[in-house]
Order: C-alpha cells, then sequence, then structure tokens
C-alpha cells in the first residue's frame, strides 16, 4: 500500500467512525410525524447534521419548540357584515401549515385541539374562535396544567360547553347548575370514563368489567366548582356586572357572588380502595378555598394529578402524531416522561412529544420494518402533499374546502367529541384506527378526486418539472424520484408493478420532442396519482 | 299529580288519507320497503318534543321546567290514547299533520335497557345489568346503534338486520349494500357479513377521470392496487373502502342515471334537507339497483342542549320538521309512503329539571316520532312517564327517566315489519329475550 492510499483510507476510516445525520428515507419518515410532512428543504436540513439521528431528531424538536408560533390574524369583517368568517381563518391555518417554520408546535396544537375540542358549529365567528387556536399554540410548548388552566377560562370554551354565567344555584332551586364542561373536561379533556393502568390499558375488575373513573355525583359536584365565571369586562379594569356581555378576547372572569361556595364532591389525585370491591375510588370532598379562582386551581390540581390522566392524554397523542395502535410499553415509555421528565417535571408537554418522536417503537421504520402505522386526517393529506409538491400556498388558498370534503371541516368538529374517536375500531378488525371513522367509501374517492385535480388540472399551479424530467429518463427514476418524496423510500412491489404498467401503456405518439414531452408528462402525472392515492400513501407507516 | 300513565296500543282510524298523497302511494303494489333512521345526535330533550297538554299535566310541567318551559299558546295539541291530552314541540308542524292524518305515531321513554328495569332495580343495580357510561354521548349514541349494553358491540342492528335480510336473499343478486349512511360512517350499519355504502348529498359520485393517453389503464391499475390486500390491515382496510367506494358508486350513479325526484317537491336546503333527499331518490331508484330491503341512516347534531335550549332546539326541530315534511310528501309522490317507514334515535333524552344557563343535562330514557303509511299512528305507544323529579321514573332527583320500552322492543317492532322472522329477532336484538312484548304493535 502506498502512502497516499493508506492516507486516503485512514481518512475514509475516521469518517465511518464519526457519527451521520439521519439518511434521507429516515428523515423523511421522522418528518411525516414531526411536521406537515416532508419537504426537499426540510429532509435535507435534517441530514446535514453532523450528530447520530437521535440527537439529530431531538434538537429538532428543542428548536422547533423555540420558534414563536405562526400567527393566524383576526378576520377582516366583510362589508355590512358583524361576524367574522372562518373561510379566511382556515386559509391562514394552511398557509402557516404549508409554509410556517413552526411545524412541530402546530402539529402538537392541532392535536390537543382535537383533545380539548371548540367548534365553530357553535363559537360561529371566527375573531372569537381564534383566540382559544392560539392558545393552543402557546401552550404546546409550555405544561398540561397550564394548557388546562388557559383553556377552562378561555371565553370560547365557556361559550362552548357552557361554563360562562353558569351560576350558583340556592339550596332546593329549581335548577342546577350546568353540567357540560364538569362531565367533558373529565370524560374528554383528562382522565376518560375509565380507570387506566399505566400502560394504558383498561384496569378491570373482579368480574373483568371496565372500572369506572366517576360518578354521576363527582360530575354534580364539579358543576358546583364551575359557577361564578363570566367574560371579562368590554375594558380590562373595569368593574364587572354579574353577567357580561360576551367578550371572547380575555378569560374569563370570576364573579364571586355567584360562585357556590359550599363543599363540593371533586375527582381527587390520589384514590381510596373501596372497602367491599378493593377498587379505588378518586373522590373527595373540596372545601370552599376562599374563591371561585381557589376553588377552580385546587380542582384542576387535583384532576392533574390524578394518574390516570398522562396514560389517557399520553395514547391520544401518539395516535395523533405517530400510530393508531401503540403498544401497552409504549404508552408506559411516554408516560413516564409526562409523569416526570428529566428536570423532574410533571406535564412538559415538548419533553412528551419528544418521547413519543424518539422512542425505539415510533423510529423502528427509519431503519428496518416499522411498528406504527396510522391513516392520515383529511388536513394532514391535504397539506402534506401541497408540502411534498412544493405547491404555492398563500394566505388566499382554499385548501379547507377540500378538507371539508374529505369529512374533516377544519376549525368545525361536529361535536366535542372531535371528528373521530380515539378508541374506534376499524369494522372487521381489532386494530384501532380513530382517522378510519371519517373515511368512508364516499369521501375515500374523494381524496383520490383531489389527487386527480392536484395533477390534472390547473388549480394548484403544480410544478411537475422534476417528475416529467425523471420520467422522459426512464421508469425506475420516476419512480425513485416519486418514493422519495411521498413514501420515504418504502414503495411497495405492488405500487411500483402499477406504475411500472402505466408508464408502459402511455406510449409518446410520435418521435418529436413535443409528442415525447406530452408522453413524459402524462407518464409523470399518472405514476404520482397512484402514488398519492395508494394505501400505502393514506396510511402513514 | 297524576299516577303513572300506561298506555295500549291502540289504533285510529286514519283521516285526512289524501293529504299527503297517499292515494298514490296505495296504488304501488311492490314488495319494497325501507326503513330510514333518523339520529338526532347530541341528546333531543324528548320533555319538550312531548308534552303533557291535560290542565293538571301541563301546569305540573310548565312548574318543573320553569325557565326552558314552552308557552302554551304555541304547543301543538295532539290526541294520546284513551283521550288523553298532549302536545308536540311547536316546530313540529308537518309531523303534527303526519300524526293527526294517521301515519305517525310517538313511542314514549325509549332508551338503553339490559332488561326490564325498576326504580328499585336501577338503585340496586350492579355492573352488567345497566347500560355501560349512562348520560355519556358517545357511549349511549353507540349503544342506541349497537343494542349491546355493555360497550363492546363492534356491530350495529342495521347491519345485523342486513345480514338476515342477505340470508333469506331477499335483495336477489344485487351487489350494492343493504345499508345505507348519508352521514358517513356509522356502527349501526356495519354486519357480521354485511358493510354499509355511504354517499355524501350533493356530491359527485365515483372518481374523476381524465380523457389523456393511459387513462384506462391507470384506473384498472389503481383497481389493482387497492384490491392487493397487503401491508397491514390499516393499509388493507384503506384500500378496501376505496374499493367499496368505486363499486357502490358505479351501481348507483348507472341506477340513478338521470332520473329525478318528481319537482312538486322542494327539499329544504339543510343537511338533514339534502339527506333526505338523497334517500327519497334512491329508493325512487330502488328496481335499477336491485333492491327490495334497505336500511338508511340520516342525521342532524348540535341537539346537546346545555344552555339557550328554547332558541337552540326550536332551530333543529325546525329544521328536521321541514325535511320530515319533504320527505313524507316525496315518498307519497313516487308511490313509496306505505313501503317506507322513519323513525329517530337520539343519544338520550335530557334532564327534566333545567339548568342555571337555560338548558338541560345529559339523562336518559326519550320520546321518539315513527312515521310512514305503514306506521298504525295517531297515537302514543309505551308508557308516559310520571313528570317528577325524584318520582317514581326518576333515575335520581333531575329528572332522569330510568326507560320503560327498550332499544331492543322499538328495534325488533321495527325490524319484524321490515321482514326479520321471529326466529332471527335475537340475533339482532340479542337482549329481545329479556322482554316479554316483542313487537310494540305501531307498524
Amino acid at each position: 500500500m502506498t502512502k497516499s492510499l493508506f492516507l486516503l483510507s485512514f481518512v475514509a476510516a475516521a469518517a465511518g467512525l464519526q457519527a451521520q445525520g439521519p439518511s434521507s428515507a429516515a428523515a423523511a419518515r421522522f418528518l411525516g410525524q414531526a411536521s406537515w410532512g416532508p419537504t426537499a428543504a426540510s429532509v435535507a436540513a435534517l441530514q446535514s447534521s453532523k450528530l447520530d439521528p437521535t440527537t439529530t431528531y431531538k434538537n429538532y424538536i428543542a428548536a422547533q419548540f423555540a420558534i414563536a408560533p405562526s400567527a393566524i390574524p383576526d378576520v377582516a369583517l366583510p362589508t355590512g357584515s358583524t361576524v367574522a368568517p372562518f373561510g379566511p381563518a382556515q386559509a391562514s391555518f394552511f398557509n402557516n401549515a404549508v409554509n410556517g417554520p413552526d411545524q412541530l408546535r402546530q402539529r402538537v396544537a392541532f392535536a390537543l385541539g382535537q383533545i380539548w375540542v371548540v367548534s365553530g358549529v357553535k363559537i360561529n365567528d371566527a375573531n372569537q374562535f381564534l383566540p382559544y387556536y392560539r392558545l393552543l399554540l402557546e401552550d404546546a410548548s409550555g405544561n398540561f396544567q397550564k394548557l388546562m388552566t388557559d383553556i377552562t377560562l378561555n371565553p370560547a370554551m365557556g361559550h362552548y360547553l357552557d361554563m360562562v354565567n353558569n351560576d350558583k344555584v340556592p339550596l332546593n332551586s329549581t335548577n342546577s347548575p350546568n353540567e357540560n364542561y364538569a362531565r367533558e373536561i373529565l370524560q374528554l379533556f383528562t382522565v376518560g370514563t375509565v380507570q387506566l393502568n399505566e400502560d394504558g390499558t383498561e384496569k378491570k375488575d373482579k368480574t373483568g368489567a371496565p372500572i369506572p373513573m366517576y360518578s354521576q355525583d363527582v360530575i354534580e359536584g364539579l358543576a358546583h366548582v364551575f359557577t361564578g365565571w363570566t367574560y371579562a369586562p368590554a375594558k380590562p379594569g373595569t368593574v364587572s356586572t354579574k353577567h357580561n356581555p360576551a367578550n371572547y378576547a380575555y378569560p374569563m372572569v370570576p364573579v364571586e357572588s355567584l360562585h357556590d361556595t359550599g363543599g363540593k364532591l371533586i375527582l381527587s389525585a390520589t384514590g381510596i380502595p373501596d372497602p367491599t370491591t378493593g377498587e379505588m375510588v378518586y373522590t373527595k370532598s373540596l372545601l370552599y378555598q376562599g374563591s371561585a379562582e381557589k376553588d377552580l386551581a385546587a380542582a384542576l390540581t387535583e384532576i392533574f394529578n390524578n394518574p390516570n390522566l398522562p396514560p389517557f392524554i399520553c395514547k391520544q397523542l401518539i395516535q395523533h402524531l405517530v400510530t393508531s395502535n401503540p403498544t401497552p410499553a409504549y404508552v408506559q415509555r411516554v408516560v413516564n416522561v409526562f409523569k416526570k421528565n428529566a428536570k423532574g417535571v410533571r406535564g412538559d408537554i415538548p419533553s412528551v412529544v419528544e418521547a413519543i418522536l424518539t422512542d425505539t417503537e415510533a423510529r423502528a421504520g427509519d431503519t428496518g420494518t416499522s411498528l406504527t402505522s396510522k391513516l392520515q386526517e383529511p388536513v394532514l393529506y391535504v397539506a402534506g402533499l401541497a408540502r411534498a409538491l412544493n405547491i404555492k400556498v398563500t394566505d388566499t388558498n382554499n385548501l379547507a374546502s377540500y378538507a371539508s370534503g374529505m369529512g374533516q371541516n377544519l376549525f368545525f368538529p361536529p361535536t366535542v367529541f372531535n371528528y373521530f374517536l380515539p378508541s374506534y375500531q376499524i369494522p372487521g378488525t381489532t386494530q384501532l384506527g380513530p382517522e378510519f371513522q371519517i373515511y368512508s367509501p364516499a369521501t375515500a374517492q374523494v381524496r383520490a378526486n383531489f389527487a386527480n385535480t392536484l395533477f390534472y388540472a390547473t388549480t394548484f399551479g403544480t410544478d411537475l418539472t422534476a417528475y416529467e424530467t425523471a420520467a422522459a429518463k426512464d421508469v425506475t427514476t420516476l419512480e425513485n424520484l416519486i418514493d422519495s418524496t411521498l413514501l420515504h423510500g418504502s414503495m411497495s412491489a405492488g405500487l411500483k408493478s402499477a406504475v411500472e404498467t402505466t408508464y408502459a401503456a402511455i406510449t409518446p405518439t410520435g418521435t418529436t420532442a413535443a409528442a415525447l414531452a406530452t408522453a413524459a408528462k402524462e407518464r409523470a402525472q399518472a405514476a404520482l396519482y397512484l402514488a398519492a392515492v395508494s394505501p400505502e400513501y393514506q396510511v402513514q407507516k | 299529580m297524576t299516577s303513572r300513565r300506561r298506555f295500549l296500543q291502540t289504533s285510529l282510524a286514519m283521516a285526512g288519507f289524501t293529504r299527503f298523497g297517499l292515494m298514490n302511494a296505495l296504488a304501488a303494489s311492490t314488495d319494497y320497503k325501507a326503513l330510514v333512521c333518523i339520529f338526532m345526535f347530541g341528546g333531543n330533550d324528548g320533555n319538550n318534543l312531548l308534552i303533557p297538554a291535560d290542565t293538571a299535566g301541563f301546569d305540573n310541567y310548565t312548574k318543573l321546567r320553569g325557565a326552558i318551559a314552552l308557552p302554551s299558546n304555541q304547543i301543538l295539541k295532539i290526541a294520546g290514547p284513551n283521550k288523553s291530552e298532549f302536545a308536540l314541540h311547536p316546530s313540529m308542524k308537518n309531523f303534527q299533520g303526519i300524526y293527526e292524518a294517521g301515519h305517525a305515531a310517538m313511542v314514549a321513554n325509549v332508551g338503553t335497557l339490559v332488561q326490564p328495569m325498576t326504580q328499585a332495580q336501577y338503585n340496586a343495580a350492579k355492573a352488567g345489568t345497566l347500560p355501560y357510561n349512562l348520560f355519556s354521548h358517545s357511549d349511549q349514541q353507540q349503544q342506541w346503534q349497537t343494542s349491546a349494553y355493555d360497550g363492546l358491540g363492534t356491530t350495529g342492528w342495521g347491519g345485523r338486520a342486513i345480514d338476515v335480510i342477505n340470508k333469506y336473499q331477499d335483495n336477489g343478486a344485487s351487489r350494492f349494500p343493504g345499508f345505507l349512511s348519508a352521514s358517513g360512517n356509522v356502527i349501526q350499519g356495519v354486519g357480521v357479513q354485511s358493510r354499509a355504502a355511504t354517499v355524501v348529498p350533493g356530491a359527485t359520485l365515483g372518481l374523476s377521470g381524465f380523457t389523456g393517453a393511459g387513462a384506462t389503464v391507470r384506473d384498472a391499475q389503481l383497481q389493482k392496487l387497492i384490491s392487493l390486500k397487503t401491508g397491514g390491515s390499516l393499509v388493507t382496510a384503506a384500500g378496501t373502502t376505496l374499493e367499496d367506494g368505486i363499486t357502490d358508486d358505479n351501481l348507483l350513479s348507472t341506477a340513478l342515471g338521470t332520473a329525478k325526484l318528481p319537482t312538486s317537491v322542494t327539499f329544504p336546503a339543510t343537511s338533514i334537507g339534502g339527506q333526505l333527499k338523497e334517500v327519497a331518490s334512491i329508493i325512487q331508484t330502488h328496481s335499477a339497483l336491485g333492491m327490495n330491503r334497505q336500511i338508511f341512516f340520516v342525521s342532524l347534531g348540535s341537539f346537546d342542549t346545555h344552555s339557550a335550549q328554547l332558541t337552540g332546539q326550536g332551530t333543529l326541530l325546525t329544521q328536521l320538521d321541514a325535511a320530515i315534511g319533504a320527505f313524507f310528501t316525496a315518498l307519497g309522490d313516487i308511490g313509496m309512503a306505505n313501503n317506507v317507514t322513519a323513525f329517530t334515535e337520539s343519544d338520550f333524552s335530557r334532564t327534566l329539571k333545567p339548568t342555571s344557563t337555560l338548558g338541560s343535562d345529559h339523562a336518559w330514557g326519550n320520546h321518539h316520532m315513527v312515521f310512514g303509511g305503514a306506521v298504525k299512528g295517531g297515537t302514543i305507544y309505551g308508557q308516559f312517564p310520571e313528570l317528577a323529579l325524584g318520582g317514581p321514573n326518576d333515575a335520581g332527583g333531575e329528572g332522569r327517566w330510568i326507560p320503560t320500552t327498550s332499544i331492543d322492543q322499538y328495534g325488533a317492532t321495527l325490524a319484524s315489519w321490515f321482514g326479520v322472522q321471529a326466529a332471527d329477532l335475537g340475533t339482532v336484538f340479542p337482549n329481545i329475550k329479556n322482554f316479554s312484548t316483542k313487537n310494540l304493535g305501531f307498524v
């Protein structure tokens, strides 16, 4: 061996020892979970890391949460109208999803908003709704307990679930405090209806039946806790009346005279075993804490510290970001971080998100067989294709109408139960598939027709130049390009066969440059259509 | 306070027969039958849908409902059985007309029940005898549709009824599903063997194509790709769903062709109006689809009126009533009134006791509407609860009625008319064995 060859091989060996960033396939797959879909630029940015993949991902997550939320500005009132329409707000959302730098923050906020649901179905003025959505974006990088307090006192939520102007009632009154918020904060936002193990599986009683988390008495008790709140005064600092006029810009304020000062039965952080059954009962009597605000804080603290909350929330966040069917062990590992992150803090959302996205189960598919899969929900499907295809999206886009046609009208979940339930089971299987609840035989075709518009119509001005160039070379080049753009290198033999057969059947009508270009375009369109409609793209693995 | 009323099944003379075009309907001699489920999502307040209208009963109602009581000069009076006096919500004018013509009935206090349940039994109830997660929207919606009250149901009673119908080969060789939802995926339409079709009212059916080179091969390759059933259960399910949609829409668009409903009826431009219009169109073309037995599912949401109930429920019921009126008239126009029975479902009723925000909270047993030319209408079936907080029907002190008629009895009555034979009722409604009355006789 000559000296120069020796040196070269030494350098190569040293480089081999040095940690590498993730492969482009691994980076693209990660970004399918940690952004609104990979782009050539976002994949390249992760790849340029000189650090090992896990560190690269952790750095990305930390950097993403440090970026301020993309703005969703108030909507200008149309001439002669007093109600702000949602269209411009939906367009801002999609503009941010496609172009905003705070990709992960937006994904997490969107997931949290599908747990802590407020809907335009009832809050029908966009400018009344948007402060709630901005809170989700801000609090996505904070603590879950702060989110609980902020959303509880948000006036859109107050109106949506009737906590605003929910007055105490005298003893033996002919009416009762409103139970709506009390019920749904437990059932949907924090702990769920049945007791869970830390790994997210249900606890069972001696007969094998699930164990209720709370009783109707607790709902009625909590309804009393949530009495005595009204809208903020029109001008900050002015004196509140008992029922202020609607004000969606500021958190609700207490009216002590309308708050119930008696003791109230609430959900407790700590359980006591039932003497006969041995099952845990999470109930305590909350004595009056001295003010409506202190009662609220005390009740929310108990809920926050209840052991059901981490598995109930963590499993859903995993479902929204990574997979519909996480193993109990995966849920348990994330729950451990929710309970206590590296700094000893409970409920730190960025730490939980990092645990979700860097877990071995989430990452197994980067280099080997994927253990995860979930159907893309319409908003993600639309935004992801727009990003992957580099579609020009501005703040006047119409993307929300396409997602709506697919069953997901942005900001308008039909009820507080969101567009789909986390427990939705795919008929005929034992698999959970929450997003399948809105994926019907009819809406499946709407998705395909969106892809048809994307590639065959001029609606979006989709630039297919790179794909046409690839198609002009040969089918393998075209296939590889689409594989890396949409499927992080995981294109199946079946899809390849479909692309190749279609490619072969589209033959140039002559040998002129124009005829060849036309064939290349039609081959690129058909191949992209097949990939974007394919079940393996609809379902992220 | 009057004692609990017990209603006997009665049939009233069918008056005003031609009012809704039933003469036309009678001319039809087809064997076709359809059930139409109208689901009121969110929990419709039955206490303001069906109201006692005798003086003492109405006074009691007014006192207990307080600020959400409907005024006496607005409610729509109807006759109950044995000359009893009742009233409907002021929005239900069309339904009132159908009721008075004898083609609509009310069924009182229906709900999720494993077995008959007295108040004493409720108070002593152990897990397993009570429906799972009472008062929870998602659980009670699911149980209304599955009739599995342990919360573990994975198929719906509509889908299971279609399984039975398919066993009888009542739909011959038609490849179109017997259950069709105009309201997205619903578990009610999931059978053990059968699956549901879906339509989005007003949307274009089928795949958009293009006319360039390779159109045929592209679509053929897509068909092949989605039929591969590889890549795990979620990928397979995504492909199968699209495959089903393409198949259904091809059949449906061929059958619908250019057929249009008679223009004598204008369906309201609401979601529920559009859904029922779609259903009427498909019923009209059932022969072309090769169908003799169909179950349809439509829905209307936002009935969760915890506050401002008088306005909120009023708006929704006005929409619903207008759509019902148009639908029933259209059925008469296409000669199908006697062949179609529509009925309502909802999560639950609401507390009789109002909330401090002028609404009501989640409750249990509810009053439901049934209409169609075959309905033995103009009366109220079941047992109307005693309106008393903490009274004999109350599961507590807020006016949550323990149902006195089960979903299985309500559904089995409909399914029996539809053609499910007695021997197969248990397949469709596993708990019907716990009830001695298996047919309420309203249709």
